[in-house]
């Protein structure tokens, strides 16, 4: 018997592995992940307009053109560096520019300091902004600040005020800031971050593996049953040995299935180190950010791993695979038990939705919790097994449950996979040498008596 | 030799199978009849052991049937029971493992039924691509590749053209004198004849006839005249234990109550033209399965 449990799981397993659709599939899927990661560079390798670099031609009748220069170059660093931009003086004539702008439609631009009669303190100089079309705002907003930037400077040494006092006079003032709460989250931002990135690195896969796992477990049974092969199997292995091997080779595909997609991310991301030199764009794209925060993102990340949050995960992610393993296993059991009962495909279907459900409820809480923190409900529905596992390590890594938290939702996912068993193996056995969907649950009353 | 003694299957309230017995020896092929529903797939399902009997037992050389013993046991379902995206040689080497052969025996064995079955180019071929007729042969082939003890058959000729019945017919025979144990369940009741040494008839589960089907036909007190002439059918009708007279082209079939009746039909039709055929036969199957099933269904 041990033989052929071996048998029927290598047998299920290469039904779901060694398949030319699975081969297929994750070609698919290593392309998309590793092109999702690799996005801006992709975009980048067939050219467009963002790869022309922006001209600031400078015309200067003032003589701030150097300070002009200082401010772009080293308070908006972020602004010149998503646009490209440099700023510089140009022997061309003021209108041999602009027509050249015109002719070129190019997208640089001219900044043009004019002198005035009666120079005042509120009004020291003209400037006219000259671009073929829009600009892009964050550069816009930058070269305005700039500008104003200097003719606070400009003022103040019209006012005969040293630059030492001026630079004393530009230093940023000291803001010692406290909070009076006892359980403030030092890391209210990050949190917020982490939320977004957990979703799509850790929520979504397992969404996507226990969907898939769903599927699987459901197709198979209902194969066999439909096609009377389980009349045959089942004369031959006994209904436990045929379960179990189902449950083995559905989590081994999944489990696998996993190990693929974090392969995928990690060759996106080896990829990226060797053609960017980085490695967090990749985190910018997931997150949906753009190239101009990638310094924010940085901030981020560095703030992680000086975090507590990064000790804590080491701590947490031995149990968030046992989490994992056993919702799958859970998952798997509760689906197994119900294809059984079904006799066709369109059956299965629809008593499968309530299982989807609770899926869709531990998805979108693990979204929720960081918006929500502190919420008592999504706390306490992070236990209930089938949810936590997509919601518990979320919690913990949003610091809304312990280890102790996780060690509870691993305990009920350990008892409800017990009582599955026990009590399932018994629907299980009558629901698939039943063809018939009359009486059923009568039939599966019977069962669980007996 | 299986012995199954006093069974009765009770779904909640409703009894599938009430109190059947019968025994078969080694070599020997027993008919399982009864219209749809009459609990001869519960009674297959428990002699395989997937069915929990609520009571009786069921022994294969003196051994309960249980897991242990499952693998003597060949099953050839009424309905195809082939996973269709498999090929021929998937499929047998997955069912004939299952049955606790290697692969490589599966091989060995399956190539040389294809050979006798004359179907040796679909070998790897998928299932699916395969008509009703050589399906049905793959699944006999798979039911009988790891040469069980005990076979049984539901309704082996489905699908199947004269020339492959034949074909069937004569590798169940040799399985028979193999000493190989068989069930055979048919609505066809002229295979049954053919092959059964005895049977039971189940009706709502009950056995409404059994036993050896020379006997059964010998204890049957109907029998039937054939008869071909210019007979007097109002005659005949008025002689009592006369049942009815049926015409088939030129041939009539006179049914008589019993042998006692055999003189007086004779002595009528004496007085009749044209008498070229009198012979007297023994029902046959079909008569008394109607006969049997009708009687207790109208009770």
């Amino acid at each position: 018997m041990k033989n052929k449990f071996k048998f029927l799981t290598r047998e299920s397993i290469k039904k779901k592995i060694g398949t030319k659709s699975f081969k297929i599939v994750n070609i698919i899927l290593c392309i998309i992940i590793v092109g999702i990661i690799n996005l801006d560079s992709i975009i980048k390798l067939f050219g467009g307009d963002f790869d022309e670099p922006v001209n600031i031609y400078v015309y200067d009748d003032v003589g701030v053109y150097d300070d002009f220069k200082n401010i772009m170059e080293n308070g908006y660093l972020e602004a010149m560096q998503k646009s490209n931009a440099v700023v510089k003086k140009t022997d061309k004539s003021f209108d041999e520019l602009k027509q050249s702008i015109i002719d070129e439609e190019s997208k640089d631009i001219i900044i043009n300091f004019k002198k005035i009669d009666n120079v005042t303190y509120e009004h020291i100089f003209d400037v006219d902004f000259i671009s073929y079309e829009y600009v892009d705002t964050l550069m816009y907003a930058s070269i305005v600040s700039a500008i104003n930037n200097v003719k606070e400077s400009y003022a103040l040494s019209l006012a005969n005020i040293s630059q030492e006092v001026l630079s004393q006079i530009s230093k940023s003032v000291d803001i010692n800031r406290v909070m009076l709460s006892d359980d403030i989250n030092e890391n209210e931002e990050l949190m917020e971050l982490i939320g977004g990135v957990i979703t799509i690195a850790f929520v979504v896969p397992v969404f996507i593996l226990v969907t898939l796992l769903v599927q699987m477990i459901g197709a198979e049974i209902n194969e066999e049953k439909s096609t009377k092969s389980m009349e045959i199997i089942i004369s031959s292995v006994n209904p436990e040995t045929h379960f179990m091997s189902k449950l083995i080779a559905a989590n081994v595909f999944a489990v696998t299935q996993g190990l693929l997609l974090i392969l995928y991310s990690l060759l996106g991301g080896a990829i990226r180190l060797f053609t960017v030199g980085t490695t967090s764009s990749g985190i910018n794209n997931m997150v949906g950010t753009t190239s101009g925060e990638l310094g924010q993102i940085n901030n981020y990340i560095n703030m992680f791993i000086h975090s507590d949050i990064a000790s804590r995960l080491l701590v947490g992610i031995p149990l968030f695979i046992v989490i994992i393993l056993l919702s799958f296993l859970a998952y798997s059991l509760l689906i197994g038990i119900l294809a059984s009962i079904t006799t066709s495909m369109e059956d299965y279907q629809q008593i499968q939705t309530p299982v989807m459900i609770f899926l869709m409820m531990g998805y979108f809480l693990a979204i929720y919790a960081s918006v929500f923190q502190g919420s008592s409900l999504i706390n306490v529905i992070a236990y209930i097994p089938f949810i936590s596992g997509i919601l518990s390590p979320v919690m913990y890594t949003l610091g809304e449950i312990g280890i102790g938290g996780l060690c509870i939702s691993i305990l009920l996912l350990i008892i409800t996979c017990i009582l599955l068993y026990k009590y399932g193996l018994k629907v299980y056995k009558v629901g698939i040498l039943n063809y018939s969907s009359s009486n059923l649950w009568k039939k599966i009353f019977e069962a669980l008596k007996n | 030799m299986l012995k199954v003694e006093h069974i009765t299957k009770y779904y909640g309230d409703f009894r599938a199978v009430n109190d059947i017995s019968f025994e078969i020896k080694e070599g020997e092929i027993f008919g399982l009849l009864g219209v749809n529903g009459a609990g001869k797939t519960t009674t297959f399902r428990m002699i395989m052991g997937l069915l929990d009997k609520t009571e009786g037992k069921i022994t294969l050389d003196d051994k309960e049937i249980d897991y242990s013993i499952t693998d003597k046991i060949g099953f050839l379902t009424e309905e195809r029971s082939l996973l269709l995206t498999k090929t021929v040689l998937e499929q047998a080497i997955y069912y004939g493992v299952l049955k606790g052969l290697t692969p490589e025996e599966v091989e060995e064995r399956l190539d040389k039924y294809l050979e006798e079955f004359n179907i040796s180019e679909y070998k790897n071929k998928k299932i699916k691509e395969l008509s009703k007729g050589n399906q049905q042969k793959i699944q006999f082939i798979l039911s009988i590749i790891h040469k069980p003890k005990l076979l049984i058959l539901d309704e082996p000729f489905s699908g199947l053209d004269p020339i492959n019945v034949e074909l069937f017919k004569k590798e169940i025979l040799k399985l028979k004198s193999e000493k190989t144990i068989i069930i055979f369940s048919s609505h066809m009741m002229e295979h049954i004849e053919y092959f059964c040494d005895s049977l039971i008839i189940l009706v709502n589960g009950c056995n409404v006839l059994s036993g050896r089907l020379s006997k059964i036909k010998k204890d049957y007190r109907r029998k039937n005249i054939k008869v071909i002439g210019d007979i007097n059918k109002e005659d005949l009708l008025k002689i009592k234990g006369v049942i009815n007279i049926e015409k088939n082209k030129e041939e009539y079939t006179i049914k008589i109550e019993d042998e006692s009746i055999i003189h007086s039909v004779f002595k009528a039709l004496s007085k009749c033209d044209n008498i070229s055929k009198f012979v007297v036969e023994e029902p046959t199957l079909n008569e008394i399965f109607i006969d049997k099933v009708g009687e207790s269904y109208e009770k």
